[in-house]
């Protein structure tokens, strides 16, 4: 029987974990160092692979062959060259690797920590656009598992906070979610085990890793300090590394040591935490920002949230609590493993997703309560000539047909005209933005295709265009010529099989160690 | 009573659910209402009501029955629902949607109801009601103004006008256009030049298809048609007397200047004058001035192209393309001359620059005078253009924006839109002071710093949602205006 499996694809860190006979998450261990939570690097060079921590060991010698931080180029459309050592947006390289393959590395990594894996739930930051969602799709593909669902990383940890025994969670709660790469901040209702979200508010490039640069530029400064020379450290994977070290002894204690080598020798340097706490205060500002803009959305403030529960290894700085208190009115809910409640509410949620008959009497009985209803991210929508109201021109502009924060599953129809007599085509664009944007600069076009229409028909010809989600959280668009009844649905996969095989091939080339 | 009017409500309602839902399975959406429909059509877009036909039949049958109850239960609970408390709305983040399009969602939704009121109502006492009038009222409809043509009484058609009315599908076109009467012996149809409010002619006009009959009435004042104001323009300002003419004909009746063109395809018409002080220049003004105006904008062009005190070339670039688009390729027979005109206008205009002799209050005075407040944004557009062809905002180019939209009378909010769209769009804003980073967000004078840190965290998530964009550089950009926000946000310690 296969398990019921949840995976946390991290920036810095992943995790697999799988329902127990009792139905509780349990996060598996790397079967080499017994180690819960696996670095997400990837170190790669001819036909040989590395993943995890080991892979680590060769930032000094060989960084160009090691890869971090995947995940943020996800949305991209660039591939990994080992020669340069980084990201880069030449597709035509030769031996170069994909964000959805180097994350597919990842993945079969974790496989490898159980039996029986080939249905999973795998997590994403809550803002992560749709093309980023498709390639971590991808991923999965090659890697050759089937992903039931992708579920947001806010919303899996509220999942699994809901449902700890010893945790009291309940009535309205902030999900404050700092990782190694993003950041989310979630609104949701939890009642007993029942949890409704109701808005989630994000930043792709803030995370724990952005806390290392500004150690890694301290360190600069202060060599500078010493002895009057400039070192680059800052783009230096070893030094990343070590950055976060004095990063996580600066949670514990006032003050870090390091030695840096540099053209003038090794120096040793101290980092206090204060420093450390003041070189991140444009970060602070936008979590400040990000939280008071997700409370606005969702009619809150202060008084009327419960409780903050942390989520991710970069809640551990002691700025965070200090911040969340000072904002909050109360500090944050501590005592869960903040690196761990990602994985085990993606566990949790496959075993609400998989069919019942494949669990046992224990773990149905430890879901039957669990309930989870989630809302749209962001605001769908499609291109239409509109007239401006300030300008009274006609222009071609983002209309937004399912708004953002909208209940899931959700199936909203709006009807559109032809604008040209006789005119046999259409234009068929499905738009995806943050805000409710009609700049059509502004919005991201996830797929366009041209509808056929019927010839010779006067203008002004009703096309419905209706937008659904299903239980799933999957996309379906339809566009409906009214008068003559054809549908059209899009599909929103933009990779195709073929390309899937080709980057499968292209993996299974190179062995994991 | 009302308990017991409640209970035959919910019992209705039971049987009316049970019956969509054994239906549900029908893919092919249906709109019941035939004159939304029909109205559908002219309009750009809308929320469509889907419904199961097979519905109909069943409908037909306890029709008699039912539509009494609904008056009934309307008339009782009107008043309440009026008062109803519902949650607000947070209307801040819905800012940058066209109003256009927030207003044709409201119109097609107050049609709707307005029209099942209508169709419910089919069976009133006829005896109450006189015959059909028509007046306008001023509306907010959300964020935009509307004249709403509002109908009240019997339709009044005759027997013979049934009868016509059946072999075109029980429908008869109502349709409305807008004169000014001011001058009773010169009556000027209104221009149309959006749609769907304009007619073939591009006179001011809307039009929808409804079903008529014996008894057909408005028993109370109900929206019939509706106009955004800032297209009813009449031909000159001041105090105007406005004409509104409803014309209920047959489907294919056929309109010239307004008027219909075969009097046999008329059933009857109806018109409503109001006064309506109009204070920017009419249309007709609009036109003697167009000429005036343009080169008043192209030297307003050109004091931004040389707010560095060197001409931008690239500025005078998008200039020249503006006066091409603007004037040379609208009339074809003066180019020539019309070229000479602007070629000496830009000459002398950056002579009067250079000599400090222009005097921007004196042409922004003049345009606020002579021009629409479209036709200002259409000038902040061009300006918007000169100020980003170079892929770099200027702190100079930046202060002169926006002191042009103050000056202009510009929402500000609006052009802060407009501006976000143009520093997307460019390489460099120039931070060569902190001051600087403060105009880029339009921070005026008299605010405080705890206005500055909202303005701030709005710009931050305008822009924090455009870090996602598939733009490379609108999302590099937005990447470094979300560090910008951060960073003075510390600054104002918020």
């Amino acid at each position: 029987m296969s398990k019921v499996i949840g995976i946390d694809l991290g920036t810095t860190f992943s995790a697999i974990a799988s329902l127990d006979d009792l139905g509780n998450p349990e996060v598996l261990a790397s079967i080499e160092d017994n180690r819960k939570i696996t670095a997400s690097a990837v170190y790669l060079k001819d036909n040989e692979v590395i993943v995890g921590d080991k892979a680590l060991n060769y930032l000094k010698d060989q960084s160009k062959n090691v890869i971090l931080q995947t995940k943020r180029e996800m949305e991209n459309d660039v591939v990994y060259s080992t020669e340069e050592g980084k990201w880069v947006n030449d597709k035509n390289l030769v031996d170069a690797y994909t964000p959805a393959q180097v994350s597919a590395l990842i993945l079969k990594k974790l496989k490898e920590y159980t039996n029986d894996v080939k249905k999973v739930v795998i997590t994403v930051p809550a803002m992560f656009a749709e093309k980023a969602r498709q390639a971590t799709l991808d991923a999965a593909k090659i890697a050759d598992l089937e992903v039931i669902e992708l579920i947001n990383e806010p919303t899996a940890a509220v999942l699994h906070y809901a449902s700890l025994p010893g945790v009291e969670v309940g009535g309205r709660v902030m999900i404050f979610d700092l990782g190694g790469g993003t950041f989310d901040v979630t609104f949701a209702e939890v009642k007993n085990k029942k949890v409704d979200v109701m808005t989630s508010r994000g930043d792709k490039y803030l995370g724990g890793r952005d806390f290392d640069k500004e150690i890694t530029k301290l360190m600069k400064k202060k060599y500078f300090d010493v002895h009057n020379v400039e070192i680059d450290i800052e783009n230096n994977k070893e030094y990343i590394h070590k950055a976060e070290e004095v990063k996580k002894i600066l949670s514990v204690k006032d003050k870090a040591n390091i030695e840096i080598n540099g053209p003038k020798g090794s120096q040793k340097i101290e980092i206090t935490q204060e420093e450390f706490e003041e070189s991140i205060q444009t970060y602070i500002e936008k979590i400040k920002m990000l939280i008071e803009e997700a409370m606005e959305a969702s009619g809150m403030n202060p008084s009327r949230i419960n409780q903050t529960l942390l989520v991710g290894g970069s809640t551990r700085m002691p700025i965070i609590t200090k911040v969340l208190t000072q904002m909050m009115g109360k500090p944050p809910v501590k005592g869960v493993n903040v690196d761990e409640a990602v994985v085990c509410g993606a566990a949790i949620y496959a075993g609400l997703k998989t069919e019942k008959e494949t669990l046992s009497d224990q773990q149905q009985e430890a879901l039957k309560e669990v309930n989870l209803t989630d809302v749209c991210n962001f605001y769908m929508g499609t291109l239409a000539v509109i007239n401006d109201h300030h300008t009274g021109r006609r222009v071609v502009a983002n209309t937004i047909i399912i708004e953002r924060d909208t209940k899931l599953p959700v199936s909203v129809t709006k009807r559109y005209t032809t604008i040209h007599e006789g005119q046999e085509e259409l234009e068929c664009n499905v738009t995806q933005s943050e805000g409710p944007e009609d700049n059509k600069e502004f919005v991201n076009i996830i797929h366009e295709e041209m509808l056929k229409l019927p010839k010779g028909r006067p203008a002004n010809q009703p096309i419905d265009i209706t937008y659904s989600y299903d239980e799933s959280g999957k996309m379906h668009c339809m566009f409906t010529d009214v008068e003559s009844g054809n549908s059209h649905e899009i599909e929103l996969t933009p990779e195709t099989t073929a390309t899937i095989d080709d980057a499968k091939k292209q993996i299974e080339k190179i062995s994991i160690e | 009573m009302k308990l017991l009017i409640s209970f035959l409500l919910s019992i209705f309602i039971l049987f009316s659910n049970l019956s969509a839902s054994e239906n549900t399975q029908k893919l092919t959406p249906k709109i019941n209402n035939e004159q939304l429909q029909e109205l559908i059509k002219k309009l750009p877009r809308e929320n469509s009501v889907t419904q199961n036909t097979s519905n109909e039949d069943w409908f037909k049958k306890l029709r008699p029955f039912i539509v009494p109850l609904l008056i009934v239960l309307y008339l009782i609970f009107r008043s309440d629902s009026k008062t109803e408390d519902r949650p607000k709305k947070n209307t801040n983040t819905r800012s940058t949607r066209s109003r256009t399009e927030e207003f044709v969602k409201k119109h097609n939704e107050d049609h709707k109801i307005a029209d099942k009121v209508y169709e419910d109502e089919w069976n009133y006492d006829q005896q109450e009601l006189n015959s059909l009038q028509i007046k306008i009222e001023k509306q907010q409809v959300e964020s935009l103004k509307v004249f709403d043509v509002m109908a009240f009484g019997m339709l009044g058609f005759t027997k013979d006008q049934i009868d016509q009315a059946k072999l075109e599908k029980e429908e008869a076109k109502f349709t409305c256009y807008v004169f000014d009467v001011t001058d009773k012996d010169n009556e000027i149809p209104l221009q149309g030049l959006t749609d769907p409010y304009k007619d073939d002619s591009f006179l001011l006009s809307s039009n929808r298809n409804m079903k008529v009959g014996i008894g057909f009435a408005y028993n109370e004042w109900t929206p019939m048609f509706r106009f955004p104001v800032h297209l009813v323009v009449p031909p000159y300002r001041g105090k105007r007397k406005i004409k509104f003419i409803v014309s209920a004909t047959k489907i294919n009746a056929k309109f010239e200047n307004g008027l219909i063109k075969k009097k046999k395809d008329l059933y009857f018409d109806l018109e409503t004058i109001f006064e309506l002080n109009f204070e920017e220049p009419g249309y007709l003004e609009a036109k003697e001035y167009d000429s005036e105006l343009n080169e008043k904008i192209v030297q307003l062009g050109m004091a931004l192209a040389y707010s560095e005190k060197k001409i931008n070339t690239t500025g005078i670039e998008a200039i020249k393309n503006w006066i091409n688009f603007e004037v040379l390729y609208k009339d074809f027979s003066s180019i020539t001359d019309q070229k000479v005109k602007y070629s000496f206008l830009l000459k002398n205009t950056h002579q009067m620059l250079k000599d400090n002799k222009l005097s921007l209050s004196e042409i922004v005075k003049e345009i606020n005078f002579k021009s629409s407040i479209s036709k200002r944004y259409d000038a902040m557009n061009l300006l918007l253009n000169i100020a980003g062809s170079d892929d770099r905002l200027s702190k100079e180019e930046d202060k002169l924006l926006n002191n042009i939209a103050r000056a202009l009378e510009l929402d500000l909010n609006r052009f802060q839109e407009m501006k976000t769209s143009t520093i997307a769009n460019i390489e460099t804003i120039d931070q060569s002071d902190e001051d600087n980073e403060e105009t880029i967000f339009n921070f005026s004078k008299d605010m405080t710093d705890a206005d500055k840190c909202k303005k701030l965290r709005e710009e931050y998530t305008r822009w924090n949602r455009q870090t996602n964009n598939s733009n490379e550089k609108i999302r590099n950009q937005a990447r470094k205006m979300v560090e910008l926000t951060a960073n003075l946000r510390k600054k104002y310690n918020c």
